[in-house]
């Protein structure tokens, strides 16, 4: 393979992003998406950063931070996190992408804590996460894929998917449209209609549904068009690495 | 402070030292940080708080990074309300995830939504604003400021977040005057937000201007004087985070930060260091 796992699943967040959709960007691998999907078929898509700033057009330089120099110089808009938040609540944003320590069946993430060895240890909490899940049109979750990772249900839940599945979402009166996929290093998950179950959709190259399934806690159910997930192609990688030369978060 | 004599009118001065920090803040107080992150952190006003004898304080932030990570391994805190807490990129923060495990400090949990409309009620002085973050979490089981009620308007289903009114906001900014206006270059987080909602607000700046260079670029205000109670100059205020368009975040310093932080007795070591010194 000329690529590695981290390229594919920015590829495969950029896949998710259509032409013209307000993007609640975050960091790191969705961010690179985005400029992947800005390059090649989403040119009229706007990256909404929770500090404040929207730009057109991604940073070419690296940036650590949202509020990074490269990030703000050049901006359209430098505002405040009140002004891309609201967007939020009134239903403005088509798409987010949130990530989690742990995921479950459902779609619901964790970030408050997990327990490790029998200790609870402490992760970061919400930040806009919970926002997010709740009020986007739609949400991508991207995580590694590790069976801790994968609970059958998560100890907390931060940001809710589908609840316990079911008409959950509507009984909860949540106007998002909840997480339509999940990318991981292992493969793609898509969610069922009706019972807001995570199915497998697609298998990364090189990866097979035996390896997910023991990487899943719970048991694997497969969607019907089950297929190996695309790899990228040289335009999709060129892309990347445009926009992370020096591999600093695909490596 | 003193007054000044101007040419028409009295202009207050609000100019302070660092060290007056301390009579302005007292044992207990409710605070707010602005930045986020590793973002314009008011790291010089953070550390002067932690070389006073200052402490239970209730601390809020929405996006928490080095300035509460500080404050909370050097004891300071008894309450902490915030969205999120930890170094972004660089990880997680060692001092939150302690006293977090040692349960030495109370924890109230919301989303940045949350602490938005917490904020914006207390800048209000209304008793709660109405949001629709929080349903579907479990936030709303375990955060007893959170409320799901019905909208006496349609009947939807909303969440009342009790408002919050800090008592002093602590914000570093690009410039500020004497008379307390104060300008952010880059992205303002929600620090306007939070100097509305406190009942008095201090500024770090990296530079004090004249009232004139302010009147150049409206555009660039942030804070009025009228939130402003103080104005103190620091020039790096925002310690390793970064301060657009002045320096980037150090990675160098914020990795050692993380290391010296990784153990209680090594961070006692940091804080005589760095922060007592």
């Amino acid at each position: 393979m000329n690529y590695t796992r981290r390229e594919l699943m920015v590829v495969a967040a950029a896949r998710e992003i259509h032409d013209g959709e307000k993007v609640f960007v975050g960091m790191r691998l969705p961010l690179l998406g985005f400029a992947v999907a800005k390059e090649l078929h989403a040119p009229n898509a706007i990256g909404l950063f929770e500090n404040g700033v929207i730009r057109d057009w991604p940073a070419l330089d690296p940036i650590f931070t949202m509020s990074d120099p490269p990030n703000v110089a050049r901006s359209l808009y430098c505002g405040a996190l009140l002004d891309v938040m609201g967007l939020l609540q009134s239903g403005r944003v088509d798409v987010g992408f949130i990530g989690g320590a742990e995921v479950d069946r459902f779609g619901n993430l964790n970030t408050h804590w997990v327990v490790e060895n029998g200790k609870r240890i402490r992760l970061p909490g919400s930040g806009g996460a919970a926002d997010i899940a709740t009020l986007a049109g739609r949400c991508i979750i991207i995580m590694n894929h590790e069976k801790r990772r994968f609970q059958p249900r998560v100890h907390f839940i931060t940001s809710p998917g589908y609840g316990d599945g079911g008409d959950w979402h509507q009984q909860k009166q949540l106007r998002g449209g909840g997480p339509s996929r999940v990318i991981t290093s292992l493969g793609i998950f898509s969610f069922e209609p009706f019972s807001g179950e995570m199915v497998l959709s697609s298998f990364h190259p090189g990866v097979t549904v035996e390896e997910i399934r023991g990487q899943t806690g719970w048991p694997l159910r497969l969607s019907e068009d089950l297929h190996e997930t695309p790899a990228p192609s040289a335009g999709e990688l060129a892309a990347v690495r445009k926009y992370d030369p020096n591999a600093v978060w695909t490596s | 402070m003193r007054e000044k004599e101007g040419e028409k009118d009295k202009v207050m001065d609000k100019l302070m030292s660092l060290k007056s920090l301390r009579a302005e803040i007292r044992s207990g107080d409710t605070i707010v940080l602005g930045g986020g992150g590793l973002v314009r952190k008011p790291m010089a006003l953070v550390e002067e708080l932690v070389r006073s004898d200052i402490t239970d304080l209730t601390v809020v932030t929405v996006l928490g990074g080095p300035d509460v990570d500080l404050l909370l391994g050097a004891g300071r805190v008894k309450k902490l309300i915030y969205a999120y807490v930890g170094f972004d990129f660089a990880g997680l923060a060692p001092n939150f995830r302690r006293a977090r495990e040692e349960k030495r400090v109370e924890f109230v949990e919301g989303s940045e939504y949350i602490l938005i409309a917490a904020l914006e009620a207390g800048a209000k002085e209304i008793p709660f604003m109405p949001v629709r973050s929080g349903l579907g979490s479990d936030l709303l089981r375990i955060n007893p400021t959170l409320k799901e009620f019905i909208s006496p308007f349609g009947g939807e289903k909303l969440v009342a977040v009790k408002a919050i009114r800090p008592d002093v906001a602590l914000l570093h900014v690009n410039y500020a005057d004497a008379p307390g206006y104060g300008q952010i270059l880059g992205d303002r987080f929600l620090d306007p937000l939070c100097a509305r909602a406190a009942k008095k607000t201090i500024l770090s700046a990296e530079k004090v201007v004249e009232t004139k260079k302010i009147e150049e670029q409206p555009a660039d205000t942030a804070i009025l004087k009228l939130w402003t109670h103080g104005v103190i100059e620091a020039p790096g205020g925002a310690g390793f985070t970064s301060c657009y368009p002045n320096y980037a975040a150090d990675l160098s310093r914020i990795q050692d930060y993380l290391e010296q932080a990784s153990s209680k007795e090594k961070f006692t070591g940091y804080l005589e260091k760095n922060v007592l010194r």
